[in-house]
């Protein structure tokens, strides 16, 4: 049990390690507040939904009064025109209060829903503002959960608890005042009397929170298992794992019994203690009520007002007993996104971003002595060097980890370098706009991005660009010709990640997007990896003519495909070790003839 | 095998629904004991909530110097008054206790119940044809089986039931105390209440409708920023950051409309619940204060009228609930029978013979195969054997029938013409379990579990760290599984680390061997492997598993370079 215990706590150790969450961890009302900031603009109208919910509960308790005077000045004098009066009054109120309270209730989730379309928006321009770091460092599980799950765990309370909670508290609000106004001795041992529930929640909320807490960890947890069975059926099938995965499911699902039942039991005894407890100051009027009346120290109507009270005083503290959880977890959510939101953007990690953004570029490149360390310890460019000219194409070769992953990246700005400069067309990358940046360069990798939506779309997604010129780059590539093939036309339907086109016609699809996009320079990592015979051929004119006039560099684990490089630089451990055209660097029989070497045994 | 794998003699015509009765009727009888007690207590808090509504209007009575039951008179006011007390604050008491009890009897089986129809799912899912998890029962389908079904199902297993208990104790104590007040005002009062649960059963079916609707764009939503986050590097490097913000926005927004829906049609309840209760105290003021100043209701009478009233509103509203909460529930019972009941693969269940001693470990006689919705032949009339030992290559373009021969030739895939054997019987000789046990299949994509590099490898086997580094060895990743900090306990998928294409296709081929079989499909299963490492893995399966028997399927020649027989496929 103890194995498989430990095997799934990784799966959640998000959820659970609120350890790492500490060291940004603004406290829960300053989240709040700082989330409340999103909620300004709908100021007006969510003051005027919370004056209707109070005016709600004001005319409830005055509904309430009514009730009383009907019994006293009407039943009990026995004058019919009074206590129809009141009793017309009676309900005149009650109607008033429900359609304040539905009124206001709509306006206030309205606004809320508003407000946390705010913070998602937010969210999304952070996602794009976060420096790439970032993510090298989070698990995407994580960013995903404060994006999706936190959020809707704020909306949760903001749409339907706020509403009962709010109109709770002001109902308790209310009936206290107006118990302390109607006989302060009394109204007072009444509201004094509340403690003991109030007491009882305070100290049960953390185990309440975390007994919650387990009851979604199981059931997503019980989620997923379900779900990578299901893709692995194959895989089990293969390995004839029926029983074992059986066995792991079925782990799964009494973890999850476990936590329901945990969960019943705890409900099973507190919900009916809250109710008992509040129930308690209502016996005890009884009982000091009953005393002074015997001894006409109090009046019926005054004993019946007070009975009328005290419902509507513990009734919604029992409701506040029971939201108390959501609050909870609202500001847990709160804290977590707050927090996120905190995390340092690309402007203040990569500095300033720059000015210069000129047209016409040239494509000439230059790595002066560059140092570059993703730690600020370990340095993984080790003094890099190397001029390129405008159209130049280059291929870099090396085996995994070697930097030239990361000579590519630093061209993107996706990170800092710490010593030395890179100057593109002679001004450092640092003076120049980010944006416009990685506008000149075009990018493609072994997958490309691929979403739901019109190959038109999907080619180019700014719809200013003409049809024709689409085309005409489809024409280029070839990629018209395979379109053809498949009897697909601009607005063909592409499903989610180009379910419906193979890896040879993604990978055009992704060519035939660059040479759109028309950069200045062109990086191609791998991206003939993988694709078949007959696609080979095709993606390699591609490659070629998108490469034309534009400065290239074309990283690639085989080295037959650099055939076409006017110089290949070999990365070795962070460093340039050799470079030179294809036939010098065979002839030098160096680091490139030895990787060479290696392969063409092989092949 | 230790699973039964039970098979109804024609499942297209049997009765999901009743079979969903059944079931639930079989889990009432198989536990009616905690049944009965959470009758009992349901019971029990009805009585007591009814008591102690009355006490207060009793003690109301005494105060006015209405007449009590002839039973709370004592010899003094006093002691009248201190009966009266005595029983207030007993019956509450008592109250508190029934209500833990039904709680932890009768709404405690919603969870059991729950729990076992989970399990249920996987323990019917794992047997079911492949065809059928692809064409009927997809991910989707089965997912929210998991979820949305069992979770509206398992309710009238418990809370459902614990509402009918308490609708009906609840409702009729409170109309016997009613009428034994007043019958003329009841029976007035009740016929305005009336209309309240045909209302409720309404807006009821009409939220579950679109909170399922909101929850379906949420999920939507959901897809969607996992794709932009797992993508973002992409995006930064090509600035279509934006493009993609303005579509989650979108997406976010039509969330926001549903989910507004949903929660507009929740708050209806506020004017439809209200407007019950309001319209009955009408009725109860203009009919009955007439009655109070004639004297034929007390006033004590009259106040308690007020508040039965107010509690009769809850098991009316209560009908409404039940109503459309019992049809939901069979209807997802209805949906999971379905699972419970299918036809599962045949072949899965089979009792299995021993293994021949045979030389030959297969034997092809003129095969033919056609996909289920194909109308050619995809592989027509082969034959070819290997034996023992021997490595045999397939080659051929994209769509020549590779894979689909892999999967006949190791049993997975049995609807095909022809004979095949395997060590000189047909695959349904051989149990499932046992046939698994003998031949091993890397197929063409990873798929790797959530778990830990070590868990990935074991899976149901007992191999110990020394062994799975043996086997991460052969397949050339123990060198990369010592660069992550956590060694063998490195976890994979969302929350761990991403592996490259080459450590997946890698790894998944360390897992078949640490299986030891004795006959080897690769099916293109180093594509994404860089040559030179090809080479060393393709050397170390040779020269360590001489006596088992491989068969390699590749694009690349140098895959196929230690093949003894080379099979090419045409399109």
């Amino acid at each position: 049990m103890s194995q498989v215990k430990k095997k799934k706590t990784f799966l959640h150790a998000d959820e659970q390690s609120e350890e790492g969450i500490r060291k940004f961890k603004l406290s829960d009302m300053a989240s709040f507040k700082k989330l409340l900031h999103f909620a300004r603009p709908y100021k007006s109208g969510i003051i005027f939904g919370l004056s209707l919910m109070v005016v709600s509960s004001l005319t409830s308790l005055i509904s309430a009064r009514m009730m009383g005077l009907l019994v006293e000045n009407g039943l009990l004098k026995k004058s019919l025109s009074t206590s129809f009066n009141y009793s017309g009054l009676v309900i005149v109120f009650e109607v008033l209060s429900l359609g304040c309270m539905w009124q206001g209730r709509k306006l206030l989730t309205d606004y809320s829903s508003q407000t946390i379309l705010s913070i998602r928006e937010a969210l999304f321009n952070h996602l794009q503002n976060l420096p790439i770091g970032f993510y090298d460092r989070q698990p995407q599980g994580r960013i995903v959960t404060r994006v999706t799950h936190d959020v809707e765990g704020i909306e949760e309370f903001f749409t339907s608890s706020m509403g009962r909670v709010l109109n709770s508290a002001f109902m308790a609000l209310m009936a206290m005042m107006a118990m302390l106004v109607t006989d302060f001795r009394l109204g007072g041992i009444l509201v004094i009397s509340v403690f003991p529930a109030i007491f009882f929640v305070y100290v049960t909320r953390d185990y309440v929170r975390k007994v919650n807490r387990n009851l979604s960890r199981t059931n997503s947890a019980l989620n997923s298992k379900l779900s990578e069975f299901l893709s692995g059926i194959e895989v089990i099938r293969i390995y004839g794992l029926e029983n074992w995965s059986k066995e792991e499911y079925d782990s799964y699902v009494d973890e999850y019994r476990t936590s329901h039942l945990n969960a019943n039991n705890l409900y099973a005894w507190t919900r009916p203690l809250v109710a008992l407890l509040c129930s308690a100051p209502l016996i005890g009027l009884v009982w000091y009520g009953g005393n002074n009346i015997l001894t006409g120290a109090m009046t019926v109507g005054l004993f019946v007002t007070f009975v009328r009270y005290c419902e509507r005083f513990f009734n919604p503290i029992m409701t506040l007993a029971r939201e108390i959880h959501m609050v909870q977890q609202a500001f847990t959510s709160a804290e977590r996104v707050a927090s996120f939101l905190a995390h340092a953007e690309e402007d203040t990690v990569l500095g300033e971003d720059g000015k210069l953004a000129p047209k016409g570029m040239e494509g000439s490149i230059e790595f002066n002595d560059v140092w570059m360390a993703y730690d600020s310890k370990n340095y993984v460019l080790k003094g890099i060097d190397f001029k390129i000219r405008k159209g130049e194409k280059i291929g870099l070769v090396g085996t995994t980890g070697c930097g030239k992953t990361t000579t590519v990246s630093l061209l993107s700005r996706l990170y800092e370098y710490q010593k030395g400069d890179i100057l593109l067309d002679g001004h450092s990358l640092r003076s120049y706009q980010r944006s416009f940046l990685r506008q000149q360069i075009g990018f493609v990798s072994q997958d490309a991005i691929l979403f739901r939506g019109s190959f038109r779309q999907n080619l180019c997604t700014d719809e200013s660009v003409p049809d024709d010129k689409v085309l005409y780059a489809c024409e280029v590539t070839g990629l018209a010709r395979v379109m053809r093939l498949g009897s697909w036309t601009l607005d063909s339907e592409i499903f989610d990640g180009g379910a419906n086109l193979s890896v040879g016609e993604r990978q055009l699809l992704a060519l035939t997007r660059v040479l759109i996009k028309n950069p200045t320079i062109l990086i191609l990592d791998e991206a003939t990896a993988n694709i078949d015979p007959w696609f080979e051929k095709i993606i390699h004119q591609a490659v070629d003519r998108v490469m034309v006039g534009r400065t290239c560099l074309m990283i690639a684990h085989r080295l037959s495909t650099l055939d076409h490089c006017d110089r290949i630089f070999v990365f070795e451990k962070g460093q340039l070790v050799e470079e030179g055209s294809k036939s010098e660097l065979e002839e030098k029989k160096g680091h490139f003839f030895n990787l060479h070497q290696a392969q063409e045994a092989v092949e | 095998m230790s699973v039964s794998v039970s098979m109804p003699e024609n499942p297209e015509v049997h009765d999901h629904l009743k079979e969903a009765r059944r079931h639930w009727l079989k889990f009432l009888k198989s536990n009616w004991v905690i049944y009965s007690w959470g009758v009992f207590f349901v019971l029990s808090t009805a009585m007591l909530q009814v008591l102690v509504t009355r006490l207060l209007g009793w003690v109301l009575d005494f105060f006015t110097k209405d007449p009590l039951p002839k039973f709370f008179y004592g010899a003094s006011e006093y002691d009248t008054f201190l009966r009266l007390f005595v029983f207030l604050v007993i019956a509450r008491c008592v109250l508190f206790f029934s209500r833990v009890g039904w709680r932890i009897t009768m709404a405690r089986q919603t969870h059991v119940a729950s729990s076992e129809l989970k399990v249920n799912i996987w323990d019917n899912v794992r047997f079911f044809k492949s065809v059928d998890l692809v064409r009927h029962f997809t991910k989707g389908i089965l997912m929210n089986a998991n979820t949305s079904d069992v979770a509206r199902g398992r309710f009238i297993y418990g809370f459902t039931l614990v509402a009918i208990f308490d609708m009906l104790f609840l409702g009729l104590f409170t109309l016997g105390t009613m009428i034994s007040i007043h019958a003329p005002l009841t029976l007035i009062s009740l016929c305005v209440l009336m209309i309240l649960p045909f209302f409720v059963k309404k807006l009821s079916h009409l939220e579950m409708t679109r909170y399922r609707t909101a929850q379906e764009t949420l999920g939507d939503f959901n897809d969607l920023t996992s794709q932009v986050v797992s993508t973002i590097r992409l995006q930064r490097i090509t600035q279509t950051g934006e493009f993609w913000s303005k579509k989650m926005m979108a997406s976010a927004e039509s969330y926001r409309q549903k989910r507004l829906e949903a929660v507009f049609t929740s708050l209806r309840y506020i004017p439809t619940m209200g407007g019950g209760y309001v319209l009955s105290y009408a009725v109860l003021f203009f009919v009955g204060i007439p009655y109070v100043l004639k004297g034929d209701i007390s006033v004590g009478d009259f106040v308690a009228m007020q508040g039965l009233i107010f509690l009769l509103q809850d098991p009316l509203a209560e009908l409404g609930f039940i109503i459309s909460e019992w049809k939901k529930s069979f209807t997802s019972l209805e949906r999971l029978s379905e699972i419970y009941l299918h036809e599962q693969d045949p072949h899965l269940g089979l009792e299995g013979d021993e293994l021949l001693d045979t030389q030959t470990v297969l034997d092809v006689e003129s095969l033919s195969f056609k996909y289920f919705d194909g109308e050619e032949n995809v592989i027509e009339d082969l034959s070819f054997n290997i034996s023992a030992g021997k490595r045999l290559g397939i080659t051929g373009p994209i769509g020549s029938g590779k894979s689909t021969l892999v999967r006949i030739l190791s049993g997975i895939e049995r609807q095909f013409e022809g004979d095949v054997s395997f060590m000189g019987r047909p695959f349904n000789d051989y149990s499932h379990e046992f046939l698994r046990t003998l031949i091993g299949y890397v197929p063409q994509k990873p798929f790797l579990f959530a778990d830990t590099i070590r868990e990935n490898i074991r899976l149901d086997r007992d191999l110990d760290d020394e062994q799975v580094w043996h086997f991460l060895e052969m397949s050339c990743l123990a060198d990369d599984v010592r660069q992550f900090p956590e060694g063998l306990g490195t976890p994979l998928g969302e929350w761990g680390i991403n592996l490259s294409g080459g450590q997946k296709q890698r790894l998944t081929l360390a897992r078949a061997l640490a299986r030891e079989c004795q006959l080897y499909f690769f099916d293109d299963c180093l594509s994404a492997v860089d040559t030179v490492t090809e080479e060393r893995i393709l050397k170390n399966l040779n020269q360590q598993l001489k006596s088992e028997t491989l068969v390699w399927v590749a694009h690349r020649p140098s895959t196929l370079k230690y093949c003894h027989q080379i099979l090419e496929l045409e399109s």
